[in-house]
């Protein structure tokens, strides 16, 4: 097919960038509902503490008090549930309620909500409920709820372990251990995170009386699934009596994606007080109430022969969840452990994996679930092979990577790897970043006081896996088009890239193809967006949806035009008979009398048949002032396979975002909590995200190899950057600690103040 | 946030005479730190006396070898003002190291001074530089001014007017940077008078700001950053919190000293 200008792989700005740059986005928050009413929700101080609402009269009595629920006020509703269990694990689901019952388990565990007619009145009047807590020991993070005696999260889940499974062989990954030449072993930690979206999470609730029928707008990443599990498990209620809506969102990476308390929460009460009610969290909120990420401990080994070959390993993952499940939460320590071997061809492997409750705020899916974890426990670990076998890191990185010609290759982990080149990529991000002229730059810092390091990082991964998309494109009267999408975009730029398909088939410009995303109403079906599956799921639908409209308008085009329709080409907004200018546009065809709405409407869905596995290597250069402790991201290089390009614009924005993100957890997001379970860094005064300043200019080019998984050959690109990022950052600082002070070993977030103690540590200060 | 009651006078008298009519006043001096925790309701004045429109509070003159500058300077008139920036360059910097834009183009210099926020930058500048706090009642040299954390000589509704800056013959300010909130985690300004040094250091205290004497003592033989070689400030009185510890925050005070030192103009 010719190369439409508009159309796939064309670098086409944002359509949708004039609307947010001029402030011109409709967020949850811009929308005020007549009649407005507003929630507080009341949340605890404590990690762990018994308590009793003894009174709410004084609440409820307040001025402009409309409304004040707690737990006994919600038993006719179900609880939050979890459909994250991985197949062959058996697990005991703990009741997440949506207001806690009699005990609180982490702090800002919701307790009461409040209505009133202003924010301000619910605020005060949240102040005049009677709660007296008894305070219980709390078991703060995973390590104090593994302790023996540790305090129980759930009576039913004894030691605080909600699931002990395992995969691999462990007998011939044993007794490869056992004759190996070399074994190396390491302890890291994934330190937790906090989403912190600018966005933060916000909900309107409404009840049309007449109908029986409820509305939610909230800003999500896919209305569909919330409104089967608000209207299913939690009200009760059929499908259908749910319309969920989602507006302009302004950042997802997956937190936004679960349900939430709040949720059912201002429905009940919406429909309780028959006005609209609505909750907008505060970034303080937002430290608490929203799921957070990663929070993984991992012991890592691998069994290597003279050469350097990797002959076995062995991961055990302690994945915390916090204090209740989260919608996936099982899931992602799981999902981690099956990409542990990562790009490498390794003799055997077996992988234990244990979540672990503990009174702290729950943790969920975040930008990559799992990938980035394994990604960053496997390069942390072959750094640390290449370090005591004397191997260059490159070089023992491409002994081991699963070749081409071993393609597809099926994983010790049960998965199938279609294609991919992997030393390519490497060899291709060792020239873009000058690899052999490293040691000279190392001199260069070392005369201005520095410690340069270089780390690298190749990374795999999995996305777009499991359920597809269904969705359409139509033509409407003024010749403009229409397409409709489960998907949800939180800031991604899916009005741009599906119009691309779009228009690459129709030959049309961006602004007259239009997107309806976020309403249950409008778009029948979805399965939201997550797991960087809209580009590969959603535009392959698309261009099924296309195909096939193309054909129909073909059709009636051939119809007006008396022309067989072998003659007919698009170009330029119209159908016209190939090299005559006889033509007729979109317009016209959809005004002509012989168009029903059948014939200019396409529906088409896809479903992939496995995951796509988009990789590649990052390589990261650090200058430390050994002075301060304080770490410069000096260089960035990276060469990704992404399988094909739909717009190279919106692909360098989601990885770069996503490397920064990685560098942020890399070297500066530090989630603490206390040894009570109070959350110490419940601010942005205190949780460090990255500034513009301290991220370096990225140096980025794809290398794509197109999957066999989907028509288009995409492979997902919204979670690779942070998968790749953390360890090859992490892997530059331990290189360049390595070469000062001999330090082999460090955990994230890599802060001034831990450099420092690693440096004294080592003796660097004497 | 908590009802208050908002008042906005227009001269010094009329602001000095509210303050002291009210029950539980505050001033508003920019109100960056005083805004911030009224609405997480951890302060709920019943009045304000914003000082925004009081002109007796602004502007920045120099005399002879003094530096003044009106209490409701904002940060970024200070960064950005040619007299400041000839006369004590390192002040300016200081001022445009602070917070980020829209901090530096609501707070002033007076609301930090009178808040003696044990992270902020500017008790340093003042303690270094031998500045002397005006109020509407007295004149108060920065010795005496700054007492502890958040806590200063201002008596009840006493309201600052200016700060005056004797202009040195050298100074820098060094700041390593809390990595959210920017506040300094160890700041140290040292300033060189004729013979005279001073090294202010602020972030680090558990009682606030404070002179590095030691220090003072070594660069007043010669002022040089090798002189400060082996002068090392104990660990016992600093703060610890989840950025650093008393210790790293003792060696920052050490590595940040020299810097300014070395750096000094």
């Amino acid at each position: 097919m010719k190369v439409m200008k508009f159309g796939i792989g064309q670098p086409m700005r944002r359509v949708e960038d004039l609307r947010f740059i001029t402030g011109k986005g409709q967020y949850t928050d811009d929308i005020q509902p007549k009649r407005a009413t507003f929630a507080y929700v009341l949340r605890s101080p404590h990690a762990h503490a018994r308590f009793k609402i003894s009174d709410t009269a004084a609440a409820r009595a307040a001025p402009g008090v409309l409304l004040v629920l707690t737990a006994s006020d919600l038993a006719h509703l179900g609880t939050i549930p979890c459909n994250g269990v991985p197949d062959d694990v058996d697990m005991v689901l703990p009741d997440y309620p949506v207001l806690a019952r009699d005990i609180v388990r982490h702090v800002g565990d919701a307790v009461a909500l409040v209505v009133a007619e202003t924010l301000a009145e619910a605020r005060e009047a949240a102040e005049l409920l009677e709660v007296t807590y008894s305070s219980l020991p709390a078991a703060s993070g995973i390590t104090a709820a593994m302790a023996v005696g540790a305090p129980q999260v759930w009576p039913d889940v004894p030691g605080n372990v909600g699931y002990d499974t395992s995969m691999g062989d462990a007998v011939k990954t044993e007794a490869a251990f056992a004759k190996a030449a070399k074994v190396v072993s390491i302890d890291v930690v994934n330190n937790r995170v906090v989403a912190n979206y600018m966005e933060t999470r916000a909900a309107i609730g409404e009840y049309d009386a007449k109908r029986d029928v409820f509305t939610l707008t909230t800003g999500s990443q896919g209305v569909h699934g919330i409104r089967k599990t608000v209207a299913q498990t939690i009200l009760k209620i059929d499908t259908l009596k749910l319309h969920v809506k989602t507006p302009d969102v302004g950042g997802g990476f997956g937190t936004k994606g679960f349900v939430y308390r709040e949720y059912p929460l201002v429905l009940e009460a919406a429909k309780r007080i028959g006005r609209p009610v609505k909750w907008v969290a505060d970034r303080s909120e937002h430290f608490v109430s929203d799921a957070q990420g990663r929070d993984n401990i991992t012991t890592a080994h691998m069994a290597l022969d003279a050469r350097g070959r990797f002959l076995a390993m062995k991961v055990d993952i302690l994945g915390g969840v916090g204090a209740y499940l989260s919608a996936f939460a099982p899931y992602v320590p799981w999902l981690g452990m099956s990409m542990a071997t990562g790009c490498y061809d390794i003799g055997s492997f077996f992988g234990r994996t244990r979540i672990v409750y503990s009174h702290t705020v729950p943790v969920d899916a975040y930008r990559g679930a799992g990938r980035p974890e394994a990604a960053y426990v496997l390069e942390r670990l072959v750094d640390a092979c290449a370090r005591e076998m004397k191997m260059p890191p490159e070089k023992i990185r491409a002994l081991n990577f699963v070749t081409p010609k071993q393609m597809p290759y099926e994983t010790l982990t049960n998965r199938t790897y279609d294609v991919g080149d992997f030393a390519g990529a490497l060899k291709a991000a060792l020239a873009k970043a000058d690899y052999a002229g490293f040691s000279k730059r190392a001199k260069l810092a070392s005369k201005a006081g520095k410690l340069r390091g270089i780390g690298i990082a190749s990374y795999i991964e999995c996305t777009a896996w499991g359920d597809g998309e269904e969705g359409s494109v139509e033509l409407r009267p003024d010749g403009t088009f229409l397409m409709r999408v489960g998907t949800q975009s939180n800031g991604q730029g899916h009005e741009t890239a599906y119009a691309q398909v779009v228009a690459h088939y129709l030959d049309v410009p961006l602004e007259r193809i239009a997107l309806i995303q976020g309403d249950s109403v409008q778009v029948p079906t979805g399965n939201g967006t997550g797991g960087s599956r809209s580009i590969p799921v959603g535009a392959a639908m698309l261009t099924r949806a296309s195909v096939i409209l193309v054909k129909q308008l073909k059709d009636l085009a051939s119809d007006i035009l008396e022309t067989a329709v072998t003659d007919l080409e698009i170009e330029d907004g119209a159908i016209r008979v190939a090299g005559t200018d006889r033509q007729v546009t979109y317009g016209q065809i959809a005004a002509s009398p012989k168009a029903s709405k059948a014939k200019l409407k396409a529906t088409a869905e896809f479903v992939p048949p496995e995951a796509t596995y988009p990789n590649g290597t990052h390589i990261c250069e650090v200058e430390i002032d050994p002075q301060t402790g304080e770490t410069s991201v000096v260089g960035y290089h990276l060469v990704d396979d992404f399988g094909m390009t739909l717009n190279p614009l919106l692909l360098a924005g989601q990885v770069h975002g996503g490397i920064g993100q990685g560098i942020g957890q890399a070297l500066m997001e530090n989630t603490v909590f206390d040894g009570e379970g109070q959350l110490i860094s419940a601010s942005l005064m205190d949780y460090a995200l990255p500034r513009a300043d301290h991220l370096p200019s990225y140096d980025f080019e794809t290398r794509n190899v197109p999957s066999t998984t989907n028509p288009m050959g995409l492979k997902g690109a919204g979670e690779a950057g942070s998968i790749g990022s953390s360890p090859a950052v992490m892997n530059a600082v331990i290189d360049a600690l390595y070469r000062g002070y001999g330090i082999t070993t460090l955990d994230m977030p890599a802060t001034p103040h831990k450099i420092f103690e690693a440096i004294r540590d080592a003796g660097g200060y004497r | 946030m908590f009802a208050f009651t908002y008042h906005r006078p227009h001269s010094l008298r009329s602001a000095s005479a509210m303050i002291h009519k009210v029950e539980e006043g505050k001033l508003l001096a920019g109100g960056q730190t005083l805004l911030p925790t009224m609405k997480q309701r951890l302060a709920a004045p019943s009045d304000i006396v914003d000082l925004m429109q009081v002109p007796e509070l602004k502007g920045i003159t120099v005399k002879g070898s003094t530096v003044i500058i009106g209490a409701m300077t904002t940060h970024d008139e200070v960064a950005t003002s040619a007299a400041v920036g000839e006369a004590i360059p390192a002040l300016a910097k200081l001022a445009g190291g602070i917070g980020d834009p829209q901090v530096r183009h609501k707070g002033t210099i007076g609301g930090s001074v009178a808040n003696n926020d044990p992270a902020a930058d500017y008790p340093a500048a003042c303690l270094a530089l031998n500045a002397t706090i005006i109020t509407n009642k007295r004149k108060i040299g920065a010795d005496a001014f700054f007492k502890g954390m958040f806590e200063t000589a201002l008596e009840p509704g006493e309201i600052i007017k200016a700060i005056a800056f004797p202009v040195p013959s050298k100074a820098n300010y060094q700041k390593f940077p809390n990595p959210a909130s920017r506040y300094a985690v160890v700041g140290v300004f040292v300033a060189k008078k004729g013979k005279d040094v001073r090294v202010a250091v602020t972030g680090a205290g558990q009682n606030g700001v404070f002179r590095a004497r030691t220090m003072e003592a070594a660069l007043a033989v010669k002022f040089n950053a090798k002189s400060l070689q082996g002068v090392s400030i104990p660990a016992d009185g600093l703060n610890t919190d989840i950025h650093a510890g008393a210790d790293y925050r003792a060696h920052l005070i050490g590595v940040m000293a020299k810097r300014a030192v070395a750096a000094a103009v």
